[in-house]
Order: C-alpha cells, then structure tokens, then sequence
C-alpha cells in the first residue's frame, strides 16, 4: 500500500512539472511571437514610411544657365569668381521637403554635397564654377537624401 | 486555451497592421500617380506677346481641363552678357481660358533693340520658353517685283514705277522652344547711279505691320508698295533694298535691287 502512495505522489510532482514547463514553453513563445510581430511590424512600417515619403518627393530641375562670369548677375560672379560659371535652379514641387545631398555634373571632378533643405513650394539656386564650352552637351544628377535621383541634359550656348 | 487565443489575436492584429501599412502605401502610390498625371494633362500655349509700360504682356491660353497657376517667369537679356533673372509671377489660369497682362507685374523693362529668351514655370513644375526677338541668324530672303523698272514706265506715264517688296522670314532655329514672337520688319532702300540718282518712297506700312509669333519651322511675309523715282538711263540707275527685322541679329538682313533699264 505504501508503494502506491509513493508512486501516486510522484505523478502529482511529474504532473506539476509538465504542467509549469508547458506554461513556460507556452509564455516563451508568446513573448517571442510578440517581439518578432513587433519588430516585423516596425520594420514594415519603418520601410513603408520611407517608400512613401520617396514616392510623394517632387523635385524639377527649373532653369539651368551658363554664364561667363562678367557680370555680378552671374551667381558665380556674385560668390567672388570671375570664369565660367554654372548656375542650377531647382525647385520642390512636391508636398513633402526634401534633402539634396549631392549635384553632380559629368564627371564626380565638379560633385559638391550641398545638403540643401528644400520646403514644399520653394526653390534653391546653386551656382559653382565650371569651365563648359559652348555645344558640348551637360549631365547633371542631382541625389536626394531619400535616394530620389533626377538627371538632365543641357548644352552650354 | 490561452496560447491559442493569444496566438490568434496576435496573427489577426499583425494581418491588420499589414493590410493598413498596404493600404497607406497604396494611397501614397495613387497620389503620386495623380501629380504625374495631372502634371502630363497641363497644356498651355502662348497666344501672344505684347509690349506694353515697356513690360512684357504675355497672353497665355490655358487649352487643358486643369487649372494652371504660372508662378515664375525667368528671363534671360540674351543681348547683354550674363543677364538672367527671375520674378514671381503666381496667376492663375482656369481651363479653357485666355489670360493676359502675364509679366506686367516683373520690374524688367523691355527694350525693343534687345532680343530676350522668356521661360514660364507652372506650379507642377512645367515649363514654356519662347523667345522674343531673334537670338540666332535665321532665314531671310527680300524679293522686289519688277527688279527691273522702264525709264519710261508704260504705267505712270513717267520715270516712277510702283514696285512690290516682299520679305521671307524663316524661324528655322533649331531648338523647337525658339518659338520667334513679336516680329517686326525694318526696310530702307538706297539710290545709286545717275545723275540723278534714283530715288524711293514707301507708299505705306507693311502688310502685316507685326506677326505676333512665329512657331519654329514657321515663316512670315511682309509686303511693302515702294515707289521707285527717277528711273533714268544714266549712270547705271539702281535702287538696292533691304528689310531686317528690328531686334534681331545685327548683319541678318534681306537685299535685292531694283534696276532702271530703258
């Protein structure tokens, strides 16, 4: 008789111990489930955000113009130099701002990282010295910190 | 149990943050679609161009069904070196209407011997340029008829004939946007030969006085009525004719010659 209580005591701890590590098992998973749900929902978010914020930016290349450096019109003239020069107007036309990182002209030898904070509506001139020669084609890539890129082509007069 | 349904509510919330994220990008996506499309359906043209307060007065027909608002006005005084400029402009153009009196407000004074390249900026960042006054050579061709007038002209009775002056003006710059506007033609003649020389008089202002714009592939007339006085047989009498256009490039010019024959 004796026996089997003893063994009926042990099915009571074993039982207990299932039972406790089943829940423990269980709340692991919940928690982990939890966190990775979470973290995947703010990746996806996060991503989301981003891609959204890149599709509403609207940025124009406006006016683009060579100039000669005579006169104080010329912006170059206006920041102290006195050659070739090339003036770049752009503009936001969307309806969120945006961060230009980088206008680039041919080659990277004329890249500047201007980090410019354009706001909805407004626009920004750029002015820097370049020794164009007149008929000979222009690419300018202009690099938004979101990744936008924005390419186009002028010829000098 | 509890697992279970944590499990559900769990998967069921994470389904309906992603839907919403999907739905959220998805609106981003359709207005986006929305600018580019309207930015396509802008469709504006430049009805004329007129002087007026020495200030450039563009009418602007706005032939789309969206509303445009014209916000900047670049201008660039192509007879002077480095002389770009731009000026608020902010008007607005309802669909399928014409609007004038664009650039009156700017500060930039025109002057009529200076040849100017203009560029409109609409709202969604389109753009129009034209130009006024001529920035390059173009072609240009003056033809008289008769280029021979009768010392005695069978006609008058005399030795003044009546002779007809016509100009060819081609636009064929090669950029398309060089779209020619406000063309006006100059036209002298000068006598040679004699005694006496022969001389002339314009009977009247060229037929049109003024061509409001001339599309890029595009060409003008001008008629004048000249009469040729003085067609005598001495001296190798002539009369040599040019027409140019005022504002345009200096040395463009059409020439042709009226000779007195017996």
């Amino acid at each position: 008789m004796g026996h089997f209580k003893s063994r009926r005591g042990i099915s009571a701890v074993v039982g207990a111990i299932l039972l406790a590590g089943t829940t423990i098992l269980g709340i692991t998973l919940v928690a982990w489930a939890n966190s990775t749900v979470t973290r995947t929902e703010t990746i996806l978010a996060t991503s989301s955000s981003t891609r959204s914020n890149q599709l509403s930016e609207y940025l124009t290349i406006e006016n683009i113009w060579f100039c000669n450096g005579v006169t104080t019109t010329c912006h170059y003239r206006q920041l102290g130099g006195n050659n070739h020069g090339i003036n770049i107007t752009i503009a936001d036309y969307g309806n969120i701002g945006l961060n230009v990182t980088k206008i680039q002209f041919n080659t990277t030898a004329y890249l500047n990282k201007t980090n410019v904070a354009l706001f909805p509506g407004k626009e920004f001139s750029w002015a820097q010295y370049y020794p164009w020669q007149s008929g000979k084609p222009q690419t300018i890539v202009i690099t938004t910190a979101r990744g936008s890129i924005y390419t186009t082509q002028v010829t000098p007069p | 149990m509890v697992f279970a349904i944590i499990a559900i509510v769990t998967t069921v919330g994470y389904v309906t943050f992603s839907l919403n994220v999907l739905d959220s990008f998805n609106q981003s996506i359709l207005t986006r679609n929305q600018i580019t499309l309207d930015v396509t359906k802008e469709k504006f043209d430049l009805y004329s161009v007129k002087m007026a307060n020495n200030k450039f007065n563009a009418t602007i027909s706005n032939s789309g069904n969206l509303p445009i608002n014209i916000t900047r006005m670049w201008v660039q005084n192509t007879s002077a070196t480095d002389w770009v400029n731009y000026y608020p402009i902010n008007t607005l153009i309802p669909p399928g209407t014409l609007w004038t009196n664009i650039g009156q407000s700017s500060p930039v004074s025109y002057v009529l011997a200076k040849a100017y390249n203009l560029k409109l900026i609409t709202g969604r960042g389109n753009s129009m340029q034209f130009t006024l006054g001529v920035l390059k050579p173009v072609f240009m061709q003056l033809e008289m008829l008769p280029t021979t007038v009768h010392t005695n002209s069978l006609v008058t009775g005399n030795n003044n004939n009546n002779a007809t002056a016509l100009l060819a003006v081609v636009n064929n710059m090669t950029s398309s946007s060089n779209l020619l506007t406000n063309l006006t033609p100059n036209f002298s003649c000068r006598g040679y030969g004699g005694p006496p020389v022969m001389t002339w008089q314009v009977k009247a202002t060229p037929i049109p006085s003024q061509y409001p714009y001339l599309p890029n592939g595009g060409t003008a007339f001008f008629k004048w009525t000249v009469l040729v006085k003085n067609a005598t047989n001495t001296g190798n009498n002539h009369v040599t004719c040019t027409a140019n256009l005022q504002n345009g490039v200096v040395g463009n010019n059409g020439t042709d010659t009226v000779w007195a024959v017996p």
